[in-house]
């Protein structure tokens, strides 16, 4: 039975090869993994110092301790290096989702709304982002935000107004300062205060009667995505009980006063536009002075 | 024999139009709640109701009528067709 | 059966009483009632750049509360940046002028309006000739109107100039010596038009962001633009680019020339549109040699054009700007190709420019000579920083040299038809032009005795103290000069109350009625929504109140020809009204009265404007507005192409109306590729740029009071490379010195941060009223617009040797 050695060979072989294979896998994915992050990261250190907190070297000779991976600042890289965070301290959610038999009592949701209000110059006004960002492009901003993210109480909102994708800069800036506060101590000169109080989100829509869908109590421009605040990704307390339903508007509404069409009964520009044709131009001619 | 419930909406809370509800014949009103008064109404026909329904529109104070309960029963038709003593 | 009857009874009123408890109990007061109700919404365009979205604005209690988008407004359709979300905070920062002030002993000290307005107008009084008024293109237009009557119509004086000098003046002088008349023949349409779109020197992204998202929202519909950027650093801009043309500072003039010289060595060019619609035209060697030469040129055969670029290879250009010859041949290619669309924007980089007006030309020329000119999508069209620089400073010409309606001072008949509208004698207007922007602040900054002949300014709407190049030799100078007056109207303390005499607070944006003209030549209009806070009052009122005042004084230059005061209002019933006294003022619309007399102005170089009810309806409209045989008024788009405009000539195609030559030709310049004014050496061996950045609007005095704004960019810095500052040991964050010539700063290094400069180049915003880099520009003119260099300058770096 010739066979038999060279299946077991051939068998040994495909192990071999398959292991290589496997590991040549595994390098290149982790050799991708650093690749990412160094070509990602836009900011190029000057000076790299290492960091003594994250190095344990008082274990043998000149061998480092591997580090833990829980200790791990996995952000120390990169535009969000400042904002270090550690995926423990996050907490599990205190509140649960809402649903048709669990409806959110209104002081929780007055909570959530003046939580959001927080981060807004008035209801309707882009919010500020709470974490640096990278300076020089958005281009990032869309693999948290493009479709929301939630890791424990921690909620990276989906983006509410998908058809303006570009520059997202141009309207949300940071609320954390491009620079670390030693510097800005050092140069910011202190914000003179500033008086405006901006409208406040209305909490609840009225309904036609006990039972009926609310109507949407807040203006919707730029605001088109109800799943933005109100789907499986935003704030416990504004979530919909029926995340299932995708059609919102089916049901829900603007309230009439938030009716964005209507304005001082002036006629919008196609009453202009849409005139006769050209007229033949007025002779040039200074007109007489007026009385 | 048509007997209706009607919720009368009111502008404000007039006691001058409760009174007149009141005093008609084919009328009864309930307790006022803010200015929403409810109102049964018993009629003989379709047509005496819409009478009715007009003339209730009609009085000053009154904002709008919702019809919420409407029976057709003719509560002496079948089960006893004479007038007990 | 009664009491089958009574429970059918009773069945129906309970029915009703559930109901109606019902009802009741949800129309019982929420918690919290919802406070959107009481809110009033208005439009208004946005206070900041001169891109002129309309916002519309919120009001609650006499307060502005919130601001929206306008989905009606064609220029922003709803989308706004981060400023104009913001604009409505910029009214209350807690420090807002509320009264006016006047410096005794060193000291700005409350004093009442009647004295402030009697100072002023004592100190013109004492030497007319003396006092001069800088102002602005955040001036309404009725604002600048008034202001330039009384100085050029009353007072028979043109020392009147605007900060835009300091941003747009290389733009007029460019269109003016292309077409014969100043601004854009395209729109904003042809944003939403083009094929290409060529950035010269313009980070679109964070300076005109919506329009710039115009472009980018295309893309996300799935259409296709080609965009391309170039400049000389790499900035948000290019993140979305396709192509991005790193230049060295001063060589676009090369680029311009390498193109033109392509089109015409590849045959490539538009022989039909050229000969049907240009002629050529040279720069003479000195530009300033006779009274025409600056605008009309020296004539020039197409042989001789043809010549002039001959040495323009892509190689020598290459050399020259660092751009390779591959990409000077690209671009090339596109503006050869007559099938696709092209539309060149530019802002400050050619504008602040030593020879900005040549920039200007040779933009105009290459799509001239491409034919890339009057259809939508193909146009050269400049972008402005202020709201109102088109509307107040180029229209209503408040510069030195202007009158209204784009006349000029130096011309006798110009001078006699404004004489004519404004009724005033003859010879009331003063043949000589006034000093321009930095010549009116060398000579306030010089002492009387040696030739400063500028005593008394009035600064109205602008910071020039921060604003101004060189400011050391400049504004700082007017420092321990007693003798020289500053008068300042202000929102808030800047950089230029520092130095004034008297103090006076302005009512801003919708605490007044207004008017602006943005970059697309569009006229708006906007009504006052809320009070001004304290004693702060209009611009116009405080210079009507002193025309006023000097006319009780006996300034004859204050009555018109038959006597009557130069600022003889009327309301609608044709009722006069003394607006100098500030509780009349708003009695009529004076807005409307000043612009109904300006709107005569517009007719002569066909700037056309609709009467003022016009744009109460209109979110803005673009001259020239006709009124068709049905009595409505037509905007138009694209000027000088039949298609749209309605002043050229039936088969005409294309017909420049106001040619230069007078035969309804556009002028095609050669310019030559020169050195900048003042280039790195082994001293100072970097190339310092100067900017803004999007969350700050000029000066910052209004967005720098903006929590959200001020947070995300609290101070200025200075942008280096990572090798230049790895050679020199500096880590980011540091705080190292920049210094030129005229000054050094003090600042924090940002490497790799918003923007990305090349090695040897250095770029700072200029936003900060602490991290001035105005101390360290150079302040060297272009000499036909005479407008600032700010992009270029030699600087050096070091470490600083201790924190500051």
């Amino acid at each position: 039975m010739p066979e038999e050695p060279t299946k077991s060979r051939q068998f040994e072989t495909s192990l071999i090869v398959g292991g290589i294979v496997v590991l040549v896998a595994i390098s290149g994915y982790f050799v991708g993994l650093r690749q990412t992050t160094s070509a990602l990261s836009q900011t190029r250190a000057v000076e790299v110092v290492s960091a003594e907190t994250h190095r344990d070297l008082t274990g043998a000779k000149d061998v480092p301790v591997a580090v833990r991976y829980i200790d791990q600042d996995w952000s120390q890289h990169g535009t969000n290096a400042k904002w270090r965070n550690s995926l423990v301290d996050f907490q599990q959610p205190a509140a649960a989702a809402p649903s048709p038999d669990k409806p959110v009592p209104l002081e929780v949701k007055m909570a959530a709304l003046q939580a959001r209000a927080g981060r807004r110059a008035y209801d309707g006004a882009p919010p500020t982002v709470p974490h640096p960002i990278t300076q020089d492009s958005s281009a990032a901003c869309l693999a948290c935000h493009g479709q929301g993210l939630q890791v424990k109480d921690r909620f990276a909102s989906k983006i509410s107004h998908p058809t303006f994708g570009g520059s997202c800069t141009q309207c949300h800036v940071t609320s954390r300062g491009a620079f670390t506060a030693a510097e800005s101590a050092l140069f910011a000169v202190a914000l003179t205060e500033n008086s405006f109080q901006g409208a406040e989100a209305p909490p609840n829509g009225p309904r036609a009667w006990p039972g009926a869908p609310p109507t949407i109590p807040h203006r919707t421009l730029m605001r088109s995505d109800c799943a933005s605040c109100h789907g499986p990704k935003g704030l416990f307390a504004l979530r919909t009980p029926h995340p299932e339903r995708q059609s919102c508007t089916q049901c829900h509404v603007p309230a009439a006063a938030n009716d964005q069409r209507l304005f001082m009964s002036a006629p919008p520009l196609d009453a202009v536009k849409k005139a006769a044709p050209i007229a033949v131009p007025a002779p040039l001619a200074i007109p007489p002075p007026n009385p | 024999m048509l007997t209706v419930g009607l919720l009368v909406i009111l502008d404000s809370p007039s006691p001058h139009v409760m009174d007149r509800l009141r005093a008609h014949p084919a009328m009864t009103v309930g307790e006022v709640a803010d200015r929403w008064l409810p109102v049964a109404v018993e009629a003989d026909d379709d047509e005496s109701c819409r009478e009715y329904h007009d003339w209730i529109a009609a009085q000053p104070g009154v904002a709008f009528i919702d019809v919420v309960h409407v029976n057709f029963e003719e509560p002496d038709a079948d089960s006893n067709p004479s007038p007990s003593p | 059966m009664i009491q089958r009857r009574e429970f059918n009874k009773l069945a129906a009123l309970a029915a009703a009483s559930a109901a109606a408890q019902a009802r009741a109990q949800q129309s019982s007061p929420a918690p919290k009632p919802a406070t959107n109700d009481g809110i009033t919404w208005d439009k208004a365009p946005c206070r900041f750049c001169g891109t002129g979205c309309h916002v519309r604005v919120g009001v609650k209690n006499d307060r502005v509360v919130a601001i929206e988008g306008d989905q009606l407004a064609e220029v922003n359709k709803g989308l706004l940046c981060v400023k104009g979300y913001h604009v409505g905070l910029a009214l209350y920062g807690k420090d807002r002028l509320t009264q006016p002030l006047l410096r005794r002993n060193g000291v700005l000290e409350p004093i009442s309006w009647e004295e402030a307005i009697e100072t002023i107008s004592q100190k013109i009084m004492a030497a007319p000739e003396q006092f001069a008024i800088y102002g602005s293109g955040q001036w309404t237009i009725p604002e600048g109107y008034a202001a330039n009557k009384f100085i050029k119509g009353g007072l028979g004086s043109n020392h009147i100039d605007p900060n835009a000098r300091l941003c747009m003046a290389s733009a007029v002088t460019g269109f003016l010596s292309v077409y014969g008349v100043d601004e854009p023949a395209g729109c904003y349409d042809d944003l939403d038009k083009c094929d290409v779109l060529i950035m010269w020197g313009n980070n679109m992204a964070e300076m005109h962001p919506v329009l710039f998202s115009r472009v980018m929202d295309r893309r996300t519909r799935g259409e296709k633009v080609t965009i391309i950027d170039l400049g000389t650093r790499r900035t948000r801009t290019t993140e979305f680019s396709d192509h991005y043309l790193e230049f060295r500072p001063h060589s676009d003039l090369a680029i311009m020339n390498g193109i033109a010289h392509l089109l015409i060595k590849q045959n490539a060019f538009d022989p039909k549109f050229v000969e049907r619609f240009c002629n050529f035209r040279k720069a003479p060697k000195d530009p300033l040699a006779t009274p025409s030469a600056p605008l009309h040129g020296d004539a020039m055969s197409f042989e001789d054009y043809k010549a002039a670029l001959e040495p323009y290879t892509p190689e020598l250009v290459e050399k020259l700007s660092g751009v390779p010859a591959e990409q000077i041949r690209m671009l090339a290619g596109l503006f050869a190709n007559k099938d696709i669309r092209i539309t060149s924007t530019w802002c400050m980089g050619f504008n602040q420019h030593s020879r900005g007006t040549n920039a200007n030309r040779l933009c105009h020329g290459i799509h001239l000579l491409s034919g890339h000119f009057g259809r939508p999508g193909d146009a050269p069209t400049s972008l402005t920083g202020q709201p109102s620089a088109c509307g107040t400073a180029r229209e209503v010409g408040t510069m030195c040299h202007f009158l209204p309606g784009g006349r000029l001072i130096l011309n006798p008949e110009h001078r006699k038809e404004t004489e004519t509208i404004w009724n005033v004698p003859e010879g009331r207007i003063n043949p000589k032009i006034g000093h321009h922007t930095v010549l009116m602040w060398e000579k306030f900054c010089t002492p009387a005795d040696k030739g400063g002949d500028i005593r008394t300014l009035w600064v109205q709407v602008t910071n020039p103290g921060q604003s101004l190049p060189n400011l050391h030799k400049l504004f700082k100078a007017k420092a321990g000069q007693p003798d020289k007056f500053l008068i300042v109207s202000d929102v808030y303390r800047t950089a230029t109350t520092e130095l004034a005499d008297l103090v006076l607070p302005s009512a801003m944006w919708v605490e007044k009625n207004g008017m602006f003209g943005n970059s697309e030549r569009r006229t708006q209009q906007w009504f006052r929504m809320v009070k001004p806070p304290g004693d702060a009052r209009d611009d116009a009122w405080q210079m009507i109140a002193v025309a006023r005042r000097l006319h009780d004084l006996g300034h004859a230059g204050m009555k018109d020809k038959d006597g009557r005061f130069l600022f003889t209002l009327k309301n609608d019933k044709g009722e006069e009204v003394p607006v100098w006294e500030w509780p009349r003022y708003y009695d009529m619309n004076v807005d409307k009265a000043l612009f109904e007399e300006y709107r005569a102005f517009s007719r002569y170089k066909h700037k056309d404007l609709a009467p003022y009810d016009e744009y109460v309806k209109a979110r803005g409209l673009r001259w020239p507005v006709v009124q068709q045989q049905d009595g409505t008024w037509r905007e138009t788009k694209f000027r000088f192409s039949e298609f749209d405009d309605p002043y050229v000539k039936k088969g005409a195609e294309i017909q420049f109306y106001h040619s230069v030559t007078k035969d309804d030709k556009a002028l095609i310049w050669f310019a030559p590729a020169e050195k900048a004014a003042e280039e790195p050496d082994a001293d100072f061996p970097f190339w310092l740029c100067t900017g803004r950045v999007l969350e700050h609007w000029h000066t910052g005095s209004m967005t720098r009071r903006i929590p959200q704004l001020h947070a995300a960019m609290p101070h200025s810095y200075v942008e280096m490379h990572p090798e230049d500052a790895r050679e020199r040991g500096l880590a980011n964050g540091e705080t190292i010195v920049v210094k030129t010539r005229r000054g050094e700063l003090r600042l924090p290094v940002w490497i790799d941060g918003r923007g990305h400069p090349p090695r040897g180049s250095l770029f700072i915003p200029f936003f900060d009223e602490r991290l001035m880099c105005n101390d360290l520009t150079l302040g060297e003119v272009d000499p036909i617009s005479k407008e600032p260099d700010y992009k270029k300058c030699a600087a050096t770096v070091a470490r600083a040797s201790s924190a500051p």
